[in-house]
């Protein structure tokens, strides 16, 4: 970042996220931009009316006190030379505080227009939304008008009419100036007549609005006053503390552009990491500080400046208010929301109960009570205060700076070439293939009815056998991952008995249980982000480096244009923002503010950005989720990166991919991408593919249809990838196994809704993994009713082709035998960040276990921690 | 197109552009000013000990003005400290006991000196503080300025005393004149003491102890002042010529500046008009006796022509009562000159239409008596508490000092 870009994201950048926010507003209120530039011209120019005012005034005062030292500083200049006058003139600008800047005291408020100005044409010169959209009679506001035209010859009225109406305001305004500021000014206006004829309508029609309030101002003025006089104010006995209302900015400055920022980046550093376009994330809080700090340092105090006592006595309490009321907000409310992803989207949504939304009220309205009690009775208790929590937060953001810097660190010391390469793998026609798809999120119970409604895909997958009775061993990929990588002597019981090690060690362990043993048996081995290694958000392939016979590789985002990544980078310079903006006010406002994680950033109809999707229905959604096209771009590229060669060499794929847990509506039939999703049609003509065998999957939300869509798209992609084998000869006699690490609490089946103790609910739906196997020459589809886990992974992928496989780092059997020796217990935990649960064993949690059949509810049994650690033995 | 602003404000972006450009050029030269004396002056080290009095001098001449105050202080037993920019300031071979006096140099090392002074009391006859270099010390508790001359106050180049905590004064007109000043300056208002005038009250002490002048023809001294309006450039040799003409004792007593400034006319003077029975050149550097055995003087507008008429009770014939007030405070005032209502009542103008009938105008002036009373009523007016001036003066600091200290006691 440019000291430039820091200096235009101080002054200019607030005014631009201010006219983005009124315009966005406007536009989906009014739904046209036409209209909605109107809106946006009328609020600016009623923003920076007090600006005018008070520059009016300025002037005259400045006006007036150079008149008035005219005659000395002449007689001075007269009289004196050198050095002297220098001298003498200095003491006469003292004795008068004058200063020749005085000159420019009036011109203040208008030097501070300019910025406005600035982010006004940015804001509308790069607005796409506006290409192609009439207006009263313009064609086209985003060209120029053309309203005229002669003998094929077109003539652009609107900066004519803005000139006419400048020349006629500037006449009212200058009536009884000097003729030489006639002049001047009749003269500006016709050189941004040339200067503007040829700019987009959209533009002039912002200029020409603003001339239109501009003369209605000076009109109302010399009706008002007759003529411009200074009107001089009575003095004025309010006593203001700036002492206490900088503090204020400092503080609302410090919440909103560093520590809120920094508390969600400090969580997860490496989750806002591109790794294949580096940028280190303080970057996001550098941008939020500088809107921040423009926003409330800069523009607040220019605004304090200009307003009078008793205004700033004002916005002093209101400053006072507005501290306290943000960081309860911030701290006491809406913490509930679920998981957050790197583009700050809540997976589950932004939903506020009405209870809530009545108790932040009343809260509020209680503090205004008490804050007001305070700052009447206690004025130097809350410049205090305002200092503490100042303080107090900065404290707080530098330690997140130095955690976010320190595992950014991590990152920036990795093998930029190991991580940056790109992937590819070898499938050997004349030797056996085994390879592991992890899908994170996949789920189980969508199969039946996915193959129901494509019955190509079901062709594609001939061969496989569909595992309808399997279960997953937690909720998160924390607790699932390691089981499914190295089998039964890694269930999170098993994990938690092997309390001398750390959990990352034991995950990595886990990671290379497979690769590591193929490799012993003389496969040639590829592992593709392996998950959690070294418990880094953006997987350590560094843990393999005691295997350089391992390929290793992140696939990950390595097939997203750049264009998509630097805009993903820009979005989060600038909702890091509005986020912490968002979250410091009151749980009403937030979800208007939030617009459904974009925002209110405008999304052109003909740009396709991958930010992330709105829904607006079951059925219908604007924008692309940039987190799973990160994904689904793997799985499109699957045939790209694959070697088919006719060597006789065994080979191993691990390859995990996240596509299933990024989900958002696609396009039907295709179940492509899209940025406007409409599948009303289609979702209402086939409502019935939800029942298959007399069992229903519920799909009535969004996030219902999001997740059965993209598991969709996930085995589309697929299946298309396994013709690609097909055409290639290695699809017979390469192994394939399916999988996903645990499933989702979504509520599709009533069969899986559990309670327990007091009546307390449980979606063991969360537990339900997809697992899918081909082996060598399987033909048909078939669907098995055997009960097995996640954890059967590794016994699946060795099963006859490696004899008595035994772990090489615990030298046990790999089997799956522990599956029959007791029922499998399945921790029920939230606590899926690495960088929280991290100890030796995984956080105290309540326990479920289950056996044999998982349809049936009397199977599942509900346990406490301390239980099972105490009576189940590995047997 | 980056800098893009609306047709309206477009045009007021000439007159910022203007202010900009005019403030930032007076901003350069203030800072080149400061830089160029800072940069001179070098290091300064601060006084650690607080200095209960100073007087500072800018020149040795003004050691008249405070030789009666250090007497009078030394006789009382209160230390002072003598600062001067002259190496051979009298002072120095005074013997007072309890006055020590200090060369502090004469550039901006004297200046930062005096800047960084740490005292309770500064005396000066100096004019310009906080105007020119000479700045005040936030260390000094109150600046006193004492007159070096018995007329206007005003007289003094613009803003001279402005600064000052205290002046000292010998007329009520002086008050009226200051008043006025400090309300057209929104300043805050000084401290206006009249104390009389101590340099007058020691001339006249000596002018009455003197023996009695023995029977001499009648005297005119001729005792110009220099520059392009004084007697010598508007009249050159004519008016010795007239002068002699008149039969009367003619002393000349040119302007020490005269043999500096003015080398050339002077000494093609002196050579046209050598000393004779009727003629003396006078330059000795005490002007008392010349004054005390002249019977009238000629001069232009300067302050001697009040020593002369106060001290001496003889009447004067003046040039050039149009004084250019334009450098000085009397500039900012409407009121007229109190000087130029106070000459016609001592003596009469002497200008190119009456200089043939000089010997006339002599005679008149020390003949009629309306003169004599005039002398009588401008003593009054500028010249209060006559001989009570050193002891006022003194009282009037040790008071003053006793004052702050025991403010800063309290405090």
């Amino acid at each position: 970042m440019t000291f430039g870009r820091i200096l235009g994201n101080l002054v200019i950048g607030p005014l631009k996220l201010i006219f983005e926010t009124i315009f966005v507003f406007a536009n989906n209120t009014i739904g046209h931009p036409g209209w909605a530039i109107v809106v946006l011209s009328l609020i600016m120019n009623i923003l920076v009316l007090p600006l005018y005012m008070r520059a009016d005034m300025l002037q005259e005062e400045a006006r007036q006190l150079e008149q008035r030292l005219h005659n000395g500083m002449a007689h001075i200049k007269k009289a004196f030379s050198g050095d002297e006058r220098m001298f003498i003139l200095q003491t006469y600008y003292r004795q008068n505080n004058y200063t020749p800047a005085t000159t420019l005291k009036g011109s203040i408020s208008l030097l501070l227009e300019i910025p406005f100005f600035i982010a006004a044409y940015q804001f509308l010169s790069s607005l796409s939304l506006i290409d192609n959209v009439s207006f009263w009679g313009i064609n086209n506001l985003g060209a120029p008008d053309r309203l005229l035209g002669v003998n094929n010859i077109s003539i652009n009225v609107l900066p004519i009419l803005m000139t006419l109406i400048n020349i006629v305001s500037s006449t009212i305004y200058l009536n009884g100036s000097k003729l030489k500021d006639k002049v001047q000014l009749y003269t500006m206006a016709l050189f941004f007549l040339v200067l503007l004829y040829n700019s987009p309508a959209c533009l002039v029609l912002y200029w020409t609005l603003n001339n239109v309030f501009s003369l209605g101002k000076n009109i109302v003025l010399k009706i008002k006053d007759g003529k411009k006089k200074l009107t001089k104010k009575h003095s004025e006995c309010v006593t203001t503390n700036y002492c206490q209302c900088l503090l204020g900015m400092v503080f609302i400055t410090t919440l909103l552009g560093l520590y809120i920022p920094s508390v969600y980046i400090a969580a997860s550093p490496q989750e806002y990491i591109e790794i294949t376009q580096f940028q280190n994330p303080l970057w996001y809080i550098v941008s939020s500080l500088c809107l921040a700090g423009g926003l409330f340092l800069i523009w607040l105090n220019v605004f304090y400046y200009l307003f009078s006592a008793k205004v700033k006595r004002i916005v002093e309490t209101l400053l006072w208010f507005s501290c306290v009321m943000m960081l309860t907000n911030y701290m006491f409310f809406g913490t509930n929301l679920g998981i957050i992803t790197s583009n700050l989207y809540y997976e589950e949504g932004m939903i506020f109960s009405g209870q809530e939304q009545v108790i932040n009220f009343c809260t509020l309205c209680f503090l205004t009570v008490i804050l007001y009690f305070i700052i009447s009775n206690y004025k130097k208790a809350v410049t205090a205060v305002l200092l503490v929590m100042s303080i107090a937060l900065i404290s707080i953001s530098m330690v997140n700076v130095f955690k976010i810097q320190k595992s950014v660190s991590v990152i920036t010391a990795l093998n930029s070439a190991e991580t940056n390469k790109l992937p590819h793998f070898r499938l050997n026609q004349n030797g056996k293939n085994v390879v592991v798809i992890m899908l994170d999120r996949a789920m189980n119970e969508y199969i039946p009815y996915i193959f129901n409604e494509n019955s190509t895909l079901k062709e594609q997958f001939s061969g496989f056998t569909y595992y309808s009775n399997t279960i997953s061993f937690g909720r998160s990929t924390n607790f699932g991952t390691p089981a499914l990588l190295g089998g039964y002597e890694y269930t999170p019981v098993e994990i938690n008995m092997r309390d001398t090690e750390s959990l990352c060690e034991k995950q990595n362990e886990a990671l290379k249980v497979m690769p590591v043993t193929f490799l012993q048996n003389g496969y040639e081995v590829t592992v593709c982000d392996p998950v959690y290694a070294n418990y880094q958000w953006i997987p350590d392939l560094s843990i393999y480096d005691e295997y350089p016979e391992i390929n290793t590789y992140i696939t990950k985002g390595k097939f997203s244009d750049k264009y998509q990544k630097e805009n993903i980078l820009k979005n989060g310079h600038r909702n890091f923002f509005y986020f912490s903006l968002m979250k410091a006010l009151p749980v009403s406002w937030q979800p208007a503010l939030y617009d459904n994680g974009n925002y209110n950033r405008i999304i052109s109809d003909k740009d396709v950005i991958y930010n992330v999707q709105r829904c607006s229905s079951p059925s219908e959604a604007e924008g692309i989720s940039y987190e799973f096209m990160k994904n689904y771009n793997v799985l499109t590229n699957l045939p790209n990166i694959t070697t088919v060669t006719k060597n006789s060499t065994n080979t191993f794929l691990f390859l995990s991919n996240e596509i299933t847990h990024r989900s958002m509506l696609v396009q039907e039939p295709e179940y492509v991408p899209a940025m406007h999703v409409d599948n009303k049609q289609y979702d209402e003509e086939n409502k019935e593919r939800f029942i298959v065998d007399g069992r229903q999957l519920k799909v009535k939300s969004h996030k219902q249809m999001a997740h059965y869509q993209t598991n969709m798209a996930a085995l589309i992609q697929l299946g298309n990838w396994f013709d690609y084998l097909r055409q290639n000869d290695v699809y017979d006699n390469t192994r394939i196994i399916i999988v996903s690490d645990h499933g989702y609490e979504l509520k599709h089946l009533n069969e899986l809704q559990l309670t327990y103790g007091n009546n307390i609910k449980y979606d063991a739906e969360c537990n339900y993994p997809l697992l899918m196997v081909k082996d060598f020459g399987g033909t048909e589809f078939v669907t098995s009713s055997e009960f097995m886990t996640n954890a059967d992974v590794p016994t699946l992928a060795m099963k006859d082709i490696i004899d008595n496989p035994i772990n090489p780092f615990t030298n046990q059997k790999i089997n799956s035998d522990a599956k029959f020796a007791h029922p499998q217990y399945i921790i029920i935990s939230d606590e899926w960040d690495v960088t929280k649960n991290n100890g030796n064993t995984f956080l105290p949690a309540k326990w479920v276990s289950v056996e044999k059949n998982i349809w049936d509810r009397e199977n599942w049994k509900f346990y406490d921690e301390t239980v099972i650690l105490k009576e189940h033995k590995f047997p | 197109m980056l800098l893009y602003i609306d047709p309206g404000t477009g045009g007021m972006l000439f007159t910022i552009l203007v202010g900009i450009i005019s403030a930032g050029i007076y901003s350069v030269k203030s800072i080149i000013l400061k830089l160029r004396f800072r940069i001179k002056h070098g290091k300064i080290e601060e006084d650690t000990n607080k200095i209960p009095i100073v007087i500072f001098s800018d020149d040795k001449r003004y050691w008249n003005i405070f030789e009666p105050i250090c007497c009078e202080l030394n006789n009382r037993g209160k230390d002072v400290t003598y600062l001067t920019f002259s190496e051979d300031d009298p002072v120095f071979q005074s013997s007072y006991n309890h006055v020590k006096p200090e060369f502090i140099g004469k550039n901006a090392k004297a200046y930062a000196r005096l800047n960084y002074l740490n005292a309770t009391i500064v005396l000066s006859t100096t004019p310009g503080l906080d105007v020119y270099q000479w700045r005040r010390s936030k260390n000094v508790n109150y600046y006193i300025h004492i007159p070096h001359a018995a007329s206007d106050i005003t007289l003094y180049r613009m803003f001279g005393i402005d600064y000052y905590d205290a002046i000292l004064l010998s007329g009520e007109y002086q008050i009226r004149d200051i008043r006025q000043l400090e309300q057209l300056r929104n300043l805050p208002a000084k401290e206006l003491m009249k104390v009389g005038i101590p340099y007058m009250d020691v001339m006249m002490n000596k002018f009455q102890q003197a023996e009695e002048v023995p029977s001499h023809p009648r005297t005119v001294l001729l005792a110009p002042s220099w520059g392009k309006s004084a007697i010598f450039s508007v009249f050159g040799g004519r008016i010795i010529d007239t002068l002699l003409k008149t039969g009367y004792h003619i002393i000349v007593r040119p302007h020490p500046q005269t043999f500096v400034s003015e080398k050339e006319l002077i000494a093609k003077l002196m050579e046209e008009y050598p000393a004779s029975d009727y003629l003396e050149w006078n330059t000795d550097t005490d002007n008392f006796s010349v004054l005390y055995r002249s019977d009238i003087l000629i001069s232009d507008f300067s302050g001697v022509i009040f020593d002369f008429t106060l001290i001496f009770d003889k009447p004067v014939i003046y040039t050039n009562p149009k004084f250019d007030v334009s450098q000085y405070d009397a500039w900012w005032l409407s009121t007229p000159l109190w000087t130029t209502t106070a000459l016609p009542r001592i003596g009469r103008e002497l200008n190119s239409q009456n200089m043939e009938s000089l010997k006339t105008l002599i005679d008149t002036c020390l003949e009629d008596s309306c003169y004599a009373m005039g002398r009588k009523d401008v003593k009054q007016e500028t010249w209060e508490y006559c001989g009570e001036g050193t002891e006022r003066v003194v009282d009037y600091l040790l008071q003053k000092y006793d004052e702050l200290t025991r403010i800063k006691g309290d405090k």
